[in-house]
């Protein structure tokens, strides 16, 4: 349930929150009064008006009936707070997600036993924000403090798991919870908010969350402790079917010149001709990162190198209802790049070039931040 | 002078105070002795050096000599005025997202109570002006606007404890220009109805017919159930009419934005058609032309000091307007409709001095007991007599002087803004702020020195535009 304004009811209705929020009031309202009706018609049909049937409420009545879990959008302060009454006012099995705020309102939130599911795309600067606005002291603090939720929520007792939310990148998730156990939060509890507590959340702890006898055996397999910086995952088990994690492949010869820069790379697609922006950045031993932004949006490069004058670098892109590793390989003649992009089987060649740095702001208007995906 | 003080008393609220949003219930309240100074109680005239003792968020006692128990604060208030705390009558602050559901000629299913901001700096700032009651609107965008509600401004407590105890709710209705959408139509862009002032009212009768059928319909189930029915069936609670039955029943108060006199008298026809009162007429910059209609109707008018010409519509306003209709024996307040004008209604009020003629007493009343009647508050506050709620403010002149500055705003027996401690505390804020941007600047910083490039031994310390890491995220966050 978000209580986000939205379109489509009527006339755009409602295009404020507290539309959307009226209008929650009254489907639960209409929820209500359409259980009852039935009940009582059922019981003495004859000669008694049938109750109006309303597709919305009779949906809402078997979740609740089914004791559904009601999931309320709620990040800041006030939102929680308004989640807490709104889940009182309708009597809700809710739990609340999103939850970065919540170490403001953790007792309130423990003295009513909701549940949080914690959002780990923490608050942060964003990084083309407008020069000229400074945040205010409350935007500060909320990015600085919102790691410590979750141990505020262990401190209040809080049951809470974590989400991965906005997070870019699946090798960011375990540093934005790396971060919550820097505010306070023991290894412990973040594990559990990672496994055994989502899957009591969503009733499913019968067999998953925990490593236990006659259990799905969903599995992970490190070379360490979970959330150390040097750990590398080393298998991943799904339905007891083991997937390995390969190394990215390291250059075997030291680079020929330095790639680090902002490159316009051009390729046709059956769709015409595309250009992107690779902002690529450079170690000494040749290993790229940086990211990709086109009109299908951003992506971060997952692994990549420059082994002599070849270069090869890889994105995981969002292609219809999946998600496909792009990689781009090819020649750097110090000035220009020339390659082609493969994606499952299908390749097309691509130029790179360094624009002169006047095309900047215009990037920034075409490219804010996107999914990055 | 006038405009300086206002910038000086915008500049005071701007940084704002105490960021505290603390749940708990505030500390228990204190007793408080105000000595000295020259009470305008608003209702019982002018004492001089005289002494207010508050208990239990009350005002205790009030006259030239009050005994002060031993254990109660002093404020020493020598050389200045205590008044009691402003009423805005027609406020859009502490909302949180539009302040309009302007999608829907009657959208009163929408309730500014439902999404009360107590984060609104803006709170503080009217706090900071001696505003301590406000009015929260709906928007004037449609016929028949949202549901409202009366609030205090208890700054540092949830949204849930602002609202007014036991003040009656209310709606907005808007005449003319806004709910006709004259001026906010887009080319190409199909318009709402109604786009005539014909179409207003006709959208305001349809609305009340509506709600009269579903009143009988309630009326007649209760009366079954009354007589013994068991089978019935309730009628299925429409929460758009809800409201519109409350209003024909008289538990909700009608507030009608409007300009032109012949709108006013529209909505007068209307509402003793079908049977209902308008409490009060908002803005109603054309009421001194039918001051004596809405006497005879004991419609109340809360209107601005001296904004016009701003539309069309607004083209016949003058700054006469809230003396003339006193005169002529209407209820008046003077409001702000902005949260800025709010921070300085006691000049706003004092405008009718000069224009119009009115007493000392009389202008005061336009933003203290006035609007409390209007409101249906005037047993708790709006005038300083004993019983009533401690809502004060402590000026360093008369209110009514273009050089009075607030010096103390009490809510419920609490000093809420205290211009001392807020100066005092500004370099506090300041640092935190600066240490949070350095932090997260530094933060920022980490990743990029573990990456070094080849080429260069150590990348130059080259300060950063401040502008990088500054922005302004909501506070929400990243969760959409």
């Amino acid at each position: 349930m978000s209580t986000k304004p939205i379109g489509g009811f009527g006339r755009d209705f409602p295009d404020s929150l507290m539309g959307v929020l009226g209008y929650e009031h009254q489907v639960f309202v209409d929820t209500d009064w359409l259980t009852r009706s039935l009940a009582a018609y059922e019981k003495n049909p004859k000669g008694t008006a049938r109750p109006r049937y309303d597709r919305t409420s009779v949906a809402l009545a078997d979740a609740q009936q089914a004791h559904a879990i009601v999931l309320i959008s709620a990040n800041s302060t006030l939102e929680l707070r308004r989640a807490l009454e709104l889940a009182d006012r309708w009597k809700l099995n809710a739990a609340i997600y999103g939850g970065q705020a919540g170490y403001e309102v953790a007792d309130e939130l423990a003295a009513k036993k909701m549940p949080v599911l914690v959002n780990l795309k923490w608050p942060e600067a964003e990084k083309d924000a407008d020069p000229d606005q400074v945040p205010t002291l409350r935007t500060l603090r909320f990015r600085d403090r919102a790691p410590s939720t979750p141990a505020a929520f262990v401190k209040s007792g809080v049951k809470f798991a974590f989400y991965s939310g906005d997070t870019a990148n699946p090798k960011d998730l375990l540093k934005a919870v790396k971060k919550s156990i820097e505010a306070g939060l023991t290894p412990d509890a973040a594990l559990r908010a990672l496994t055994l507590t989502p899957a009591e959340l969503f009733g499913v702890s019968d067999r998953l969350g925990s490593i236990d006898k006659g259990k799905i055996a969903n599995l992970v397999v490190t070379d360490g402790e979970l959330f150390n910086e040097k750990t590398k995952i080393k298998y991943v088990f799904v339905d007891g079917k083991r997937f390995e994690i390969r190394e990215p492949e390291k250059p075997k010869d030291p680079p020929k010149g330095d790639i680090t820069g902002k490159w316009k790379l051009a390729y046709t697609t059956p769709e015409g001709a595309e250009e992107s922006t690779a902002d690529l950045t450079m170690a000494s031993d040749g290993t790229i990162s940086g990211t990709l932004s086109s009109k299908r949006g951003n992506a971060t490069i997952l692994s990549g190198y420059l082994s002599g004058d070849h270069f090869t670098f890889v994105i995981n892109i969002n292609i219809g209802q999946n998600f496909a590793d792009v990689t781009f390989a090819g020649t750097y003649d110090g000035t220009s790049l020339k390659g082609n992009i493969s994606v499952e089987g299908y390749s097309i060649d691509f130029t790179g070039s360094k624009p002169s740095g006047a095309s900047s702001l215009a990037e920034r208007v075409n490219f804010g931040q996107g999914d990055v995906r | 002078m006038n405009r300086l003080v206002q910038v000086a008393i915008a500049l005071l609220t701007l940084l704002g105070g105490s960021y505290s949003t603390s749940a708990a219930p505030p500390d228990p309240s204190p007793v408080i002795v105000i000595q000295n100074a020259t009470i305008l109680t608003v209702t019982k005239g002018t004492i001089e050096h005289g002494s207010i003792l508050i208990k239990d968020g009350k005002i205790a006692e009030v006259g030239s000599s009050v005994k002060a128990p031993k254990d109660a604060t002093v404020i020493d208030a020598e050389g200045k005025f205590v008044t009691p705390g402003i009423i805005d009558c027609h406020s859009h602050i502490a909302i949180e997202g539009s302040v309009n559901e302007g999608s829907i000629s009657v959208s009163s299913i929408a309730n500014t109570a439902d999404v009360l901001n107590s984060d609104d700096i803006d709170i503080y700032r009217d706090l900071a002006g001696g505003v301590t009651t406000a009015n929260i609107l709906h928007g004037s965008a449609n016929s028949i606007g949202g549901q409202t509600v009366v609030i205090k401004l208890r700054w540092g407590q949830p949204a849930s404890k602002l609202p007014f105890e036991g003040a009656l709710p209310g709606i907005k209705f808007a005449l003319g220009e806004n709910p006709k959408r004259s001026n906010f139509s887009v080319p190409g862009q199909p318009k709402r109805y109604p786009a005539t002032r014909m179409g207003v009212e006709e959208t305001i009768r349809a609305a009340f017919t509506e709600a009269r059928d579903y009143k009988n319909s309630w009326d007649a189930y209760n009366k079954k159930v009354s007589g013994g029915d068991k089978t019935a069936l309730p009628p299925r609670h429409d929460l758009r009419l809800d409201p519109l039955v409350e209003v024909l029943e008289g538990k909700r108060y009608v507030h009608s934005h409007c300009y032109r006199e012949d709108e006013i008298l529209m909505l007068l026809r209307v509402a003793k058609e079908f049977a209902f009162k308008v409490r009060t007429f908002q803005h109603v910059l054309e009421g001194y032309k039918v001051a004596d209609e809405l006497a005879a109707a004991g419609v109340g008018a809360s209107t601005f000091s001296d904004w016009w010409a701003y539309k069309v519509e607004a083209y016949d306003a003058i700054p006469y307007n809230a003396a003339l209709m006193t005169k002529r024996g209407v209820l008046v307040s003077v409001n702000s409709d902005d949260a800025e004008e709010a921070t300085h209604l006691n000049q706003e009020a004092a405008k009718s001095m000069k224009f119009g003629g009115l007493t000392h007493d009389e202008a005061l009343r336009l933003v203290t007991i006035n609007p409390a009647i209007q409101l249906g508050i005037d047993k708790r506050v709006g005038s300083i007599e004993v019983g009533k709620d401690a809502d004060l403010v402590i000026y360093n002149h008369d209110p009514l002087s273009a050089y009075a500055v607030v010096q103390k705003t009490l809510v419920d027996g609490r000093v809420l803004f205290d211009r001392d401690k807020d100066i005092a505390g500004r370099a506090t804020l300041e640092n935190e702020k600066k240490d949070l941007i350095a932090k997260e600047k530094a933060a920022a910083k980490k990743p990029e020195e573990k990456s070094k490039r080849p080429d260069e031994k150590k990348p130059e310390e080259k300060p950063k535009p401040p502008s990088e890491e500054q922005s302004a995220v909501s506070a929400n966050g990243g969760a959409q």
